[in-house]
């Protein structure tokens, strides 16, 4: 019986999840809505409210974001069910799928964020923590809706702090490290380059006038050639000799800001597709 | 002074020296002298007419027409009849050259090397150099005069010779210093100056050096066929100039005797004349003026080596566009080197 209840309620949970993952692509093709709902938690105001600082955030960060809840994982971790919807869904922004989702799963009772792109540099593993810290609270007390806000300020604010320089990527899988390097148009060296460039190209430039304009002295006399020396006297004589030192000042590194040596951490794993997320959960 | 010219024996023509076999040859019959067969040769003179002071006109031995020659000219063609005049007037006395460095390079290797060094210049106007301006290359024996020097000189100074080494924590530096005495004698060879104040003098000391071993003993021969200018600036106006030359030559071939030290610091330097030689000696230059646009260019080759020094006009666009194509380049370069490496 019970695995005729199983075969009878499967397809109805299959065309269920088709329907979920169809209107989440229909909010998608939308263009703007990013909160899928499946387990009914949030109310329309709060879903309104949760759409609009989404905007807001796309907006101002050019990163996407999309709060997702469940009561049905599909046997699915909570971190895989996470990665896949965001795949599946084509969450994220450019080529780097930049961007973050946040999963309140029901079904495994857990809270979880994964990220993707640009926004595993800025939600490190301690931010990542504290974004949590601050959502666990709420999520508890069953106020997924605040929670849910909670993760898109704080990852918000987090962004406008901007990427910790030490911020380096830590994968899971092969313990390969990914420094961080700072993007962005090197200002500094286009400055110096056309400082070259200026020095480069006058020098030729008068160098070639010069040259044309017979301005310069043509004739070096080749002294090594016409000149012949005989020595008669030849002496290097020490006169004095003297040993200084000085200690070397020792390279004391420690930084004064408190800050851990993993500070700047981001642990990324891959997904099932083989794309790299980053991301963290709490057991509610 | 008397105008002369070279006569050939067989056929009365004029005779010039030619710069690919060293001879003299008669540009009718073509026959072929050497130098002893010329001096055993009766000379074509002419009287001089009328002196002027700034030109001063003589009777071509071969036409009889006038020829005015400027003061410092001792060789030159006659306009009408294009025979070689030689004034050896001109050249006796102190204006006799001790030596004389007979042209090597002839006319029409000199204009092969003309155009190819034209051609491999990028920067001139396209239609700058026409070929047709290159058959007014002429030969000049231009005055010069050059010094052999022979001095005593002394160079004195330190050296500090610095060695550093680390031991843990510590560094140690060590200094060592030398007094460095130097002396002995510095001979230079053929110091040269041009010795003709309307010449180019740029132009004209750009194509030096000429290898003076190889100059013969002056005779007017080797100006038949050539123009030759006379000096008009003597040694003692190159004095001061050569004595400053000299002391920064010998300075520098004692300093290079200094080696396997740090850097050296002279104390004292002392320079002796023992013997300075002076020369005043004719030296085969080609020359080509070029007028375009107004504008005149001069260029120079060196008669013995081949050595071309000029004037050239600069195509000011392409030039820039080349400077602002190294401009762009170096400047995307770096830039994006900087990129890569932040």
């Amino acid at each position: 019986m019970s695995y005729a209840k199983r075969y009878i309620i499967s397809p109805y949970l299959f065309v269920l999840l088709l329907f979920c993952l169809l209107f989440c692509k229909e909010i998608q093709a939308e263009g703007s809505r990013r909160v899928c709902d499946e387990a009914g938690i949030f109310s329309q105001e709060e879903q309104q409210q949760i759409e609009d600082t989404i905007q807001k955030l796309q907006t101002e960060t050019g990163m996407d974001f999309a709060v997702v809840s469940t009561n049905d994982a599909g046997g699915k971790s909570t971190a895989d069910y996470a990665d896949d919807f965001y795949e599946q869904q084509n969450i994220g922004t450019g080529d780097s799928h930049d961007g973050m989702l946040y999963l309140i799963d029901l079904d495994h009772g857990e809270i979880y964020i994964s990220t993707e792109g640009e926004m595993m540099r800025y939600l490190t593993d301690e931010r990542l923590d504290r974004v949590l810290d601050h959502a666990y609270e709420d999520a508890l007390e069953k106020n997924y809706a605040q929670s849910a806000l909670s993760v898109l300020q704080d990852t918000s604010a987090y962004i406008k702090e901007g990427i910790p320089e030490d911020q380096y990527h830590l994968s899971s899988e092969t313990g390969q490290r990914d420094p961080y390097r700072k993007k962005g148009f090197p200002f500094l060296s286009m400055l110096f380059g056309m400082f070259a460039g200026a020095f480069a190209a006058l020098g030729i430039f008068f160098s070639v006038r010069s040259q044309y304009r017979l301005t310069h002295e043509t004739y070096h006399y080749p002294v090594s050639e016409k000149g012949h020396l005989a020595l008669t006297e030849s002496s290097d004589r020490l006169i004095n000799q003297f040993v200084t030192h000085r200690k070397i000042p020792r390279n004391t590194s420690s930084s004064g800001s408190g800050r851990s040596a993993n500070s700047g951490r981001t642990t990324t794993h891959r997904s099932g597709s083989g794309r790299t997320h980053g991301g963290g959960g709490r057991k509610l | 002074m008397s105008a002369l010219t070279y006569k050939c024996p067989n056929c009365g023509g004029s005779m010039v020296f030619d710069p690919q076999s060293q001879d003299f040859t008669c540009e009718y019959c073509l026959s072929s002298f050497c130098r002893e067969d010329l001096e055993a040769l009766p000379l074509d003179h002419s009287e001089e007419i009328q002196p002027d002071s700034e030109t001063l006109l003589y009777t071509c031995p071969n036409c009889g027409a006038q020829i005015a020659m400027e003061e410092t000219t001792a060789a030159d063609f006659c306009y009408y009849c294009h025979n070689p005049v030689i004034l050896s007037g001109k050249l006796s006395g102190t204006q006799m050259p001790s030596l004389l460095v007979p042209f090597q390079i002839s006319k029409d290797e000199a204009k092969e090397r003309f155009i190819s060094w034209i051609s491999r210049k990028r920067f001139i106007p396209p239609a700058f150099f026409s070929k047709n301006q290159i058959e007014k290359l002429s030969g000049v024996y231009f005055p010069y005069w050059t010094c052999d020097r022979t001095m005593n000189a002394e160079l004195n100074g330190t050296t500090k010779d610095i060695r550093i080494w680390r031991t843990q924590d510590t560094e140690y530096t060590e200094t060592k210093v030398y007094s460095i005495r130097r002396s002995g004698q510095v001979e230079l060879r053929d110091l040269s100056r041009n010795a003709l104040q309307k010449a180019q003098v740029r132009m004209l000391e750009g194509i030096l050096p000429f290898d003076l071993r190889k100059a013969a003993p002056f005779h007017t021969g080797f100006l038949s066929g050539f123009q030759a200018e006379v000096k008009d600036m003597e040694k003692e106006f190159f004095e001061a100039e050569i004595e400053k030359e000299t002391e920064t030559y010998v300075k520098s071939l004692l300093t290079n005797t200094i080696t396997g030290h740090g850097t050296f610091q002279a104390d004292r330097f002392f320079m002796s004349e023992q013997k300075s030689v002076w020369h005043y000696v004719l030296l085969p230059v080609w020359v080509l003026t070029y007028r375009q646009n107004g504008a005149l260019f001069y260029f120079a080759m060196n008669g013995q080596t081949g050595e071309i020094c000029g004037q050239l006009p600069v195509d000011y666009r392409k030039l820039l566009a080349v400077c602002g194509g190294i401009f762009a380049a170096v400047t995307a370069l770096i830039t994006l080197l900087g990129g890569l490496m932040l």
